[in-house]
């Protein structure tokens, strides 16, 4: 059968548009991979922040576990301990108050009486740290701004009145009913204690970003951090899962476990703790006059109100400070 | 009587149109393609950029943990910020502690002691050296104390008590001697911005010594009055005025409206590691003068060639070029380590500049990261050799 003209030019039609399509489709192609390559090579500067903010969660609990946190779980009150290195004596923290002082250490290394020390945070073992945000952590305050906004209507116009609690709990967990006739209503202990508590279950959506793990140096105060981004929880092998029986964290699966790991980011470091906070100068003192100054009445005694300059409020750190960071090159042997 | 021929081909206005709908759709579809193209192309473009971003980025953060734009460890590295001046002896911020003489020579297990003759002096990298129990680490001085008010002018006016009696560099003038020299020392060896950084948060940078600091345009020496050659040395050295309150104070105040600056290599001189920044309120003096911020970010610059090799572009000129800079200095208390990313794209001229700050090492931890002369430490190390840091000879 003869072909007519008509079908050669549809044929024709159908190349170029046929050919126009793929071109374009190839065009869309590359630049959706293009997209993605780009994300997954941004994926790794996102590791790389996670881990170094984790730096810092690991230099804060050094900070705050050196005074707070520790001494016998009975209750919801914990002792204040005396820091990594006891500012009472020198010897190995954290030791609690009701340790008593003992002589100063004699050398570069700090003696542990009683073994509380070590028995708190050994030395050279690591402890592996996973974070996760609380959905609600334990005493919990609410972020609300005003509980107490200025009524704009008579006859409160103006008026700044305290009528409500400032600060409450979050999700007001206390159960108390808002009504300011009665400012217990509501509240009983077992509600006190859900604000004491939180919901310590984790968010879901902060699972598995990251985590840090300390190893204590025998001078007591210097520790190493491993800062990792990604979904291994701190783990380093899957024995160490095995061992503390979490193999389901990672569906019982090695393989799972192990293409985690594979794909973490580590960076580690050395930092010390010290005891040091702030020095006790001018913004501490009201200066008397040039080159001399007075200490200052705590504003909290019906001192000077001009909390801007003098006070302890200049600093508020209970916890000491980091000394100094040292990023290590290689991937120490116990991390 | 013939009937018309049936029509074979198009009419004129048949084909007019058509040509006129085959160069629409022609069109439409060129069209199409060269903004697909151009998509495409600017997708590639902008991938580069943020290729070149993130390279720039993890630069910057790498200088921030390793210093190697300050002092290059490797062999052959550069390291200017190392050594001692011939004319007085003082350090850089790189400078090994042993050629200072300033080191503790004492094992992990000695004693520490504060009597005349004892080595125990230099600098010890124990967390025990500046233990808060031991009164070896106390400043003697009373800040709340006031001596003569000197109303006649003839008698030595002194502030924070005669605490010269109890704390001296001379032993022979005083019991305690070790913490004067722990201030000394790092003001010799380092300059200001490692004295603050090595001391805790909570030392007051003062001393008593019949010895000028080295590097100090005032040699005036002090018995137990006001230490002027720190206090008053020009209003430029260890305190400055703030207010006409160039006293004794803390690393809080001392860098409230000035800042101590780590020099980059380019400001590698003895002075420059001994200079406050006047910047911020302390650049009252100046007027605000923009030329202290400019001199400020010239001192400090820390950086090294990414895309060039002395110089030369090294990549394909339509590439953007990054670079980047880290910046240094201590505020109001406050290690800073101040990174930027800047890239400049050729083809746009846009000019991108990601500032941010970074929690990173800090001048300690990296002269504990390098050897005396060439090479990285390594702390864990079981050969001794490669323990040994500018710091320390070995771990404490």
């Amino acid at each position: 059968m003869k072909r007519s003209a008509r079908n050669h030019r549809n044929g024709t039609v159908l190349i170029i548009v046929s050919a126009l399509s793929a071109l374009l489709v190839s065009l869309a192609l590359t630049f959706l991979t293009r997209v993605r390559s780009d994300v997954e090579e941004g994926e790794l500067q996102y590791q790389l922040a996670q881990a170094r903010v984790t730096l810092v969660a690991a230099c804060q609990y050094i900070q705050e576990s050196s005074r707070i946190g520790w001494g016998a779980d009975t209750g919801r009150e914990h002792a204040e301990a005396f820091g990594w290195i006891d500012v009472r004596d020198s010897t190995l923290g954290p030791r609690i108050a009701s340790a008593g002082v003992v002589p100063a250490a004699a050398g570069s290394r700090p003696a542990d009486p009683g073994g509380d020390g070590a028995a708190r945070f050994p030395i050279g073992v690591p402890q592996r740290f996973d974070l996760w945000v609380h959905d609600v952590p334990p005493f919990a305050i609410s972020m609300r701004a005003a509980y107490n906004p200025v009524d704009t209507a008579a006859p409160d116009n103006g008026r700044a009145y305290l009528r409500y609690p400032d600060p409450q709990p979050a999700r007001a967990l206390n159960g108390w009913a808002g009504t300011t006739a009665n400012p217990a209503a509501g509240v009983t202990a077992a509600n006190f204690a859900a604000w004491c508590d939180g919901k310590q279950t984790p968010r879901q959506a902060t699972v598995g970003r990251t985590w840090f793990r300390l190893v204590r140096e025998p001078t007591g105060a210097v520790f190493t951090v491993t800062c990792g981004a990604g979904g291994a929880r701190g783990f380093r092998t899957w024995l160490e899962v095995a061992t503390a029986g979490e193999q389901a964290l990672f569906n019982n699966d090695e393989t799972f476990f192990n293409t985690l790991r594979a794909n973490e980011l580590r960076l580690w470091y050395r930092v010390e703790w010290s005891p040091a906070t702030t020095v006790i100068d001018m913004n501490f003192l009201r200066e008397h006059e040039e080159h001399s100054y007075r200490v200052s009445t705590p504003t909290h005694a019906g001192g000077n109100p001009d909390n801007g300059y003098s006070g302890q409020q200049m600093a508020p750190n209970m916890g000491g400070t980091i000394q100094w960071i040292q990023r290590l090159r290689h991937e120490p042997d116990v991390w | 009587m013939t009937s018309p021929r049936p029509l074979s081909a198009f009419t004129l206005i048949e084909l007019m149109i058509a040509v006129s709908l085959g160069m629409l759709v022609l069109y439409t579809a060129f069209a199409a393609v060269r903004v697909a193209t151009g998509a495409v192309t600017a997708s590639q473009r902008l991938a580069t950029e943020n290729a070149m971003l993130r390279i720039g980025l993890e630069a910057a953060v790498d200088e921030a943990d390793f210093w190697t734009g300050s002092d290059d460890p490797e062999v052959g590295g550069n390291r200017p910020l190392r050594g001692i001046d011939a004319g007085n002896g003082a350090g850089r911020p790189f400078t090994d502690f042993r050629d200072l003489g300033f080191i503790d020579p004492a094992a992990a297990n000695a004693t520490w002691n504060e009597t005349p003759g004892s080595t125990r002096r230099g600098w010890s990298a124990s967390p025990l050296a500046w233990s808060a129990a031991d009164p070896r680490t106390w400043c003697r001085a009373n800040v709340a104390e006031e001596g003569t008010v000197n109303p006649g002018g003839n008698s030595p006016r002194t502030f924070w008590g005669h605490f010269g009696i109890y704390s001296h560099i001379d032993p022979n003038r005083a019991w305690h001697a070790w913490y004067p020299n722990q201030v000394r020392g790092l003001i010799d060896g380092l300059g200001f911005y490692g004295l603050f950084e090595y001391l805790p948060s909570n030392a007051f940078a003062i001393y008593h010594g019949t010895t000028p600091p080295k590097g100090a345009s005032n040699n005036t020496i002090s018995f137990g009055g006001v230490p002027v050659a720190l206090t008053d040395n020009g209003l430029n050295w260890l305190c400055p005025s703030d207010g006409g309150d160039n006293t004794m104070k803390g690393r809080i105040r001392n860098s409230n409206g000035s800042r101590y600056y780590m020099p980059g290599p380019q400001a590698a001189t003895i002075g420059d590691a001994r200079l406050l920044a006047k910047i911020g309120y302390e650049g009252r003096d100046s007027g605000y003068n923009a030329s202290e911020i400019t001199n400020f970010l010239d001192r400090t610059r820390t950086r090294r060639e990414l895309m060039r090799r002395n110089g030369v572009l090294t990549a394909p000129g339509h590439w953007p070029e990054v670079t980047y800079r880290v910046h240094r200095f201590i505020e109001r208390g406050h290690p800073v380590t101040l990174c930027v990313v800047e890239m400049t794209s050729p083809l746009t001229g846009a000019q991108i500049a990601l500032p941010f700050t970074t929690v990173a090492t800090t001048l300690r931890g990296a002269r504990q990261q390098r050897r005396p002369g060439d090479g990285w430490s390594d702390p864990f190390s079981a050969i001794a050799a490669e323990r040994e840091t500018l710091d320390y000879v070995d771990l404490p």
